[in-house]
């Protein structure tokens, strides 16, 4: 159970850095969404259920500090990490191609329901420039930093699954 | 870790215990919607405890971030810094360009000022300037070539001029160009005189490539001056100019100055050592009379004396 708790401190921390100093990183006015490569890198190496629940948590911490109305960040990272758990299951999670399509297919998704809830609620129907604009961008800065973070997940996972084992072997 | 998974094979059970899982999460959220939504004020404490959970992550990650962004900004001035040192190494080098083109211009200037008043000083002389295009390939600077020649009026055995005092004469003339044989040159012999009240007559030779006994050094700027010791009264400091004996040379032209006097010889004679007044190794202009003292001048500046007095005669004529 350490893994978990050490990825929701890892995706607070994201989030923080996204309120933060990114801004300073940014491309064009676009800068990535740490906190899904985070998510999405964790939810493929450990499964839907530890996956799910620090996608819930890290969405629902978003939704706590910065939303006025809680429940979409929280529902949407859940949903991504659920998702990025369950397809390509057969694939060897070494393989960089495996989280690098999940958070391409999750940040596109998540970039057109950000639009729906923010946008096109509000009146704005301009999908094409918004997609071009923001939505692409994200995306594809997002996918340059999950080559950093899944390599990191990968070993924190790793880690921390040792460290489980040692607990596990103690108590037994 | 589920590095080596096998979600996909699992049993039905499972598979649907994921599902409820999965739907009651989404009607967790679908539930926190609605209700931030229709009684959100309720819901600061948690919104405060939030906070409160996030403060010390903030804090932490503005930390790293910080101390990332000073570690960047040393980069960054050192980068700065190097750029900097490499610009200003750019402007002092040309700073140097300029000085030494000033340097250049202020030395040129100061030569051209002297040869102005040895023009003016000797103004009855006819003359031309001309500009030292070339040096004597052994270093010895005993001859030198002007960038003027026949076509320009210039003949052998020419004076010529440079600072405030003798440097040579035309020894070679072609049509663009001429050779300078120097003063301090061996082939060099100038009848000169002690510039005092009764000077006495001397013979100065160019004495460059001199081996000085002495010293056992090869002095190469040098004039010298054999003389019976006892006939010519000549001291170190004494200044020789040209006289009046040598068809080349006009009287009066500074050609040295007495340096160092050594016996030679039995001890009958003596040897006088010339410092020449013209620094040959710092010299680019010089001035060349272009009429032969003994042939032209002589006549022509008689003729000018005599015009000078007729005027002056009648200037007196013509005052009450």
């Amino acid at each position: 159970m350490i893994s978990p708790l050490l990825f929701f401190f890892l995706s607070l921390m994201a989030l923080m850095s996204q309120a933060g100093w990114m801004h300073g990183i940014q491309i064009a006015g676009v800068m990535p969404n740490l906190v899904m490569a985070v998510v999405v890198s964790y939810s493929v190496l450990e499964g839907r259920y530890k996956g799910g629940l620090v996608g819930l948590l890290s969405g629902l911490m978003q939704d706590i500090l910065f939303c006025r109305v809680w429940g979409f960040y929280s529902a949407l990272y859940f949903l991504c990490a659920v998702c990025s758990a369950s397809w390509l299951t057969k694939v060897h999670r070494k393989n960089m191609l495996v989280p690098l399509v999940h958070v391409f297919l999750c940040e596109l998704c998540a970039g057109i329901a950000e639009y729906i809830v923010y946008r096109f609620f509000a009146g704005d129907l301009k999908i094409g420039l918004y997609f071009a604009s923001r939505i692409m961008p994200e995306t594809v800065y997002t996918l340059m930093w999950t080559l950093a973070v899944y390599p990191i997940s990968y070993f924190l996972c790793f880690l921390t699954d040792k460290a489980d084992r040692k607990v596990f072997s103690r108590k037994a | 870790m589920s590095i080596h998974n096998g979600e996909g094979k699992k049993p039905k059970n499972h598979k649907k215990s994921g599902r409820w899982w999965v739907s009651i999460c989404l009607l967790v959220c679908l539930a926190l919607l609605l209700s931030t939504w229709l009684f959100g004020q309720r819901f600061e404490a948690v919104r405060s405890f939030g906070y409160t959970l996030a403060k010390p992550v903030t804090q932490l990650v503005n930390k790293t971030a910080g101390a990332i962004e000073d570690l960047r900004e040393q980069m960054q001035s050192k980068a700065s810094l190097q750029a900097e040192n490499d610009s200003l190494r750019a402007e002092v080098e040309d700073l140097e360009e300029q000085i030494r083109l000033l340097q250049s211009t202020a030395r040129r200037t100061s030569e051209l000022e002297e040869l102005y008043q040895m023009d003016t000083y000797y103004k009855d002389y006819p003359k031309t300037g001309a500009q030292i295009v070339g040096l004597s390939p052994n270093n010895w600077y005993d001859t030198f070539v002007l960038d003027k020649g026949s076509a320009d009026g210039i003949e052998e055995y020419m004076p010529v001029m440079a600072g405030n005092g003798l440097a040579g004469h035309i020894s070679t003339v072609y049509e663009n160009y001429s050779v300078v044989t120097s003063v301090v040159s061996q082939d060099s012999v100038i009848y000169g005189q002690i510039n005092r009240a009764n000077g006495d007559l001397v013979v100065v030779q160019g004495a460059s490539g001199y081996s000085s006994r002495d010293t056992g050094t090869i002095k190469d700027d040098i004039c010298m001056i054999r003389f019976v010791t006892e006939d010519v009264d000549i001291t170190v400091g004494d200044e020789v100019v040209t006289s009046t004996l040598g068809d080349i040379y006009p009287p009066g032209l500074p050609i040295g100055t007495v340096t160092k006097i050594i016996p030679a010889g039995d001890g009958q004679e003596s040897i006088a050592f010339l410092k020449p007044t013209v620094n040959l190794e710092q010299t680019d202009m010089v001035l060349i009379i272009t009429q032969f003292w003994k042939e032209d001048m002589d006549s022509t500046l008689t003729e000018d004396s005599s015009a000078g007095e007729e005027s002056s005669d009648s200037s007196q004529e013509a005052s009450p």
